[in-house]
């Protein structure tokens, strides 16, 4: 069959032959199980006789490698939390060990982390103290360049296009004076910057819910009742949700001598989760429902 | 102003004090540079060579103080020149010098004493040829296998790249300190104003020449480097293996730290005397590696012929002028000083508060003082005054004020003092001491002033109105302030404590 076929292919001069080469194709096939098993045999047969002369490739003798200086490391995933840190540093641990923890405020949120920070600048090591003034500078120094980069922008933007721009640097104003970073006057200073500002926005922008709550927060810190009160009303027109509002407006009254109003204020926040065991009591005891 | 001289020593001649000198005189106006000139002129009888080591020429155009006669030569040296000069080239190396350079490796890192065969094999090799030398390690494929081997055993979760990269920027410009010092006229002695840069080539040069190199620390150099870079933006931190633990220094970061350190290591080594100019520093010192029995003080001293006088031209009421006399850069805390003026003059309406320093050093930072003081609505309270000569503004000064957050004995409140002015300072370096007093008996003298912690503008204002509105606390206060000067810190003991020092070490 091999053959016949094979015969196609052949060029027209070697078609003659085309008998032989059938007859060689059906010799070699019928003998192959006996010349395939010998040729199998005396294969095997002489790689079991042949003597091994060399190492196999895939092998090689190596000296006992020495112990690496530093083992490789996986990343990192140490929590450190704000009281464990505030122990260290109110010790008389060892100054490496400060060093450390204002190091490990780098894992904490800016809010924890400056009033640690902040310790470590009356701190007795050099090192210890520059680094925590170091990185409370660096994190003043963020919102600072913020903050000029947005007057800057105001500066080119017509006023009656201004409205987030001047939210947004009140905004600024305000983190500085809620993080800790400014304190006394520069605090009081930096807060009525805050309010200008937020005077501002609402006043290019009266729907600005969001304006309007800031303004009623640095109110609060200024002492400002009354412009807290109505920055607050403007929040809730504005259509800030009653829920958000609720803890200033109970501030606000505690603030103005109505403690008896702070339960209700805060009733629309209802279900709020604590997880102190400390403040249940004071939770109940402002909700109304102490002594149930 | 005529063109500054610049003198250079003819071949074969020679200086008594090499002087060296890493970012400071007579490029650099400040505390340091005043001292280096005051030392200068102070010893008219010796000649001075001064090799300056700076960055980048360019941020040195200008010399800010004319040089006395008896400088007789200046010569400045470059560190980005290094990187600027490499031509690398295929060369196999010198196994054996890589091996002592490990060796010297291994042992400061260890914090082990320093083996003399090592350290001296490589000094006799960078000094008889520092080109090939510098071409062994930074191009040659022995130095590529051990930084290869020393990667896998330190740091191989770390990226190869930024490894690489960190050994050759650190290594790169002492090869450059090895030319200069093979070029550097002899001295009798040699005089290095810090570890680092400086005092790595006050090293070389004292081994090159067999005299004797006298270290005088102002700051902690190693200290101050490593608060720099652990805060240093353009280092990043261990990218491959995740970032190193929150309370951890980075790979990278600590290799930095560590060289500065290695730097502070070595001089320290060749230095005799290692002179502080407080008790605190000299601890410090010691703690950092240098021999106890080599350490001294010597504080720093002020010229009385020169500010005592000034006492006589002051109003007869304290001036409501707070002064910060002192470069407009970060470690002087110039925005503490704005923030306790927004705090003065609240309560003080008639209050000034006076920047009288250069800020061509850090000209963004100086751009963001000015910006605060715009922000707190200072504009006319706060003044930045530049460049100006003590003699014509303490006179008008009510207070010497110190918001710096790293000093070692600042000259200026000194100064002040022998001026009549009291001072508020925050509490670095010794200002305690120069306030409160040292030893017992100048406790005895009384309070110079005021002394809060750091970037504390309240605490600080607080201080200066109390002084401000309270008489006869600001006369106590400059009384003390005039004795403690006069007693225990003047130029003429300061001046004769370093004649001592250099007639030592000229005829060792």
């Amino acid at each position: 069959m091999i053959g016949l076929t094979a015969q196609a292919f052949f060029p027209p001069s070697h078609r003659a032959r085309v008998r032989a080469f059938a007859a060689l194709a059906a010799l070699v096939a019928f003998a192959m199980p006996a010349v395939g098993a010998l040729g199998l045999a005396l294969a095997l047969g002489y790689g079991l006789w042949r003597p091994q002369r060399e190492q196999p490739l895939w092998s090689e003798t190596l000296d006992v490698p020495p112990l690496l200086q530093r083992a490789p490391r996986a990343p990192a995933k140490i929590a450190f939390t704000a009281d464990a840190l505030r122990q260290i540093l109110g010790s008389r641990s060892a100054p490496e060990r400060r060093f450390r923890a204002i190091l490990a405020t780098r894992a904490l949120p800016p809010r924890e982390a400056i009033p640690l920070l902040k310790t470590a600048l009356a701190d007795g090591s050099d090192e210890v103290r520059l680094l925590g003034f170091s990185r409370l500078e660096g994190v003043r120094r963020e919102i600072e360049l913020r903050i000029k980069a947005r007057l800057s922008a105001l500066e080119a933007t017509p006023k009656d296009a201004s409205a987030r721009l001047h939210h947004r640097v009140a905004e600024d104003y305000w983190e500085l004076a809620f993080l800790g970073l400014v304190e006394g006057e520069v605090y009081r200073h930096t807060l009525r910057t805050a309010s200008e500002h937020a005077i501002d926005a609402l006043a290019l922008d009266p729907k600005n819910a969001g304006a309007a709550l800031l303004l009623a927060r640095v109110s609060l810190r200024l002492g400002d009742r009354d412009a807290a009160r109505s920055a607050l009303e403007a929040a809730v027109v504005a259509g800030m949700p009653r829920r958000r509002v609720a803890p200033y407006e109970a501030e606000l009254a505690l603030r103005d001598g109505r403690a008896g109003d702070v339960a209700a204020l805060l009733a629309p926040l209802g279900g709020v989760r604590h997880d102190h065991v400390a403040l249940t009591r004071v939770i109940a005891f402002w909700r109304g429902s102490a002594g149930e | 102003m005529s063109a500054p001289r610049r003198p250079k020593l003819a071949p074969g001649q020679r200086a008594d004090v090499g002087l060296i000198l890493e970012g400071t005189y007579p490029y650099v106006s400040g505390g340091v540079s005043s001292w280096v000139h005051q030392i200068i002129r102070g010893l008219p009888e010796l000649t001075f060579s001064l090799l300056f080591i700076g960055g980048d020429s360019s941020q040195y155009e200008k010399m800010r103080y004319e040089l006395p006669p008896n400088v007789v030569h200046l010569e400045e040296h470059y560190l980005v020149e290094a990187a600027r000069r490499q031509q690398p080239k295929a060369i196999a190396g010198d196994a054996r010098f890589l091996r002592q350079s490990e060796q010297l490796h291994d042992e400061l890192r260890a914090r082990a004493p320093l083996d003399r065969g090592a350290l001296g094999a490589i000094i006799e090799r960078l000094e008889s040829d520092p080109r090939a030398t510098q071409d062994d390690f930074l191009h040659s494929e022995t130095a590529w296998g051990a930084i290869r081997e020393r990667y896998l055993a330190y740091c191989p979760d770390l990226s190869f790249l930024e490894y690489f990269w960190t050994v050759r920027s650190t290594h790169a410009p002492l090869f450059m300190l090895a030319r200069a010092a093979k070029v550097f006229p002899p001295a009798r002695a040699y005089h290095s104003i810090s570890t680092g840069f400086a005092g790595f080539l006050g090293m070389l040069l004292a081994e090159r020449t067999g005299r004797p190199l006298v270290l005088t620390e102002h700051g902690i150099y190693s200290k101050e480097r490593k608060i720099e870079l652990l805060q240093a933006d353009w280092l990043k931190d261990d990218r491959v293996s995740g970032g190193a633990a929150p309370d951890e220094v980075s790979y990278i970061r600590s290799a930095w730290i560590r060289f500065f350190e290695g730097l502070g290591r070595l001089t320290y080594h060749a230095a005799s005397p290692i002179i502080a100019l407080y008790d605190g520093n000299r601890l410090r010192q010691i703690a950092d590696g240098a021999a106890e029995e080599r350490t001294r003080v010597i504080p720093n001293g002020i010229d009385l012929a020169r500010f005592a006088p000034l006492r006589d031209r002051r109003d007869a009421k304290v001036p409501r002028v707070l002064g910060l006399l002192g470069r407009v850069v970060p470690i002087k805390d110039i925005k503490t000083f704005i923030r306790t003026m927004r705090v003065v003059c609240s309560a003080m309406p008639d209050a000034e508060g006076w920047l009288i320093g250069p800020e061509d050093e850090d000209k963004s930072y100086a751009r963001e003082c000015h910006d605060l003081v715009a922000n707190l609505g200072l504009e006319g309270k706060v003044k930045f005054l530049g460049f100006q000569k003590p003699e014509d503004v303490l006179p008008k000064l009510g207070l010497m004020m110190l918001t710096s957050i790293s000093e070692a004995q600042p000259l200026v409140l000194l100064e002040g003092f022998a001026s009549g002015v009291p001072c508020v300072s925050s509490d670095v370096g010794c200002c305690r001491d120069l306030v409160h007093g040292a030893a017992p008996e100048d406790r005895a003298v009384g309070v110079a002033g005021r002394v809060v912690s750091i970037a504390n503008p309240d605490a600080t204002a607080r201080a200066a109105i109390e002084l401000l509105s309270d008489e006869a606390a600001w006369r106590a206060a400059q009384q003390a302030g005039i004795e403690r000067v006069e007693r225990f810190y003047t130029l003429a003991q300061m001046i004769d404590n370093y004649r001592g020092v250099y007639g030592e070490a000229v005829s060792r």
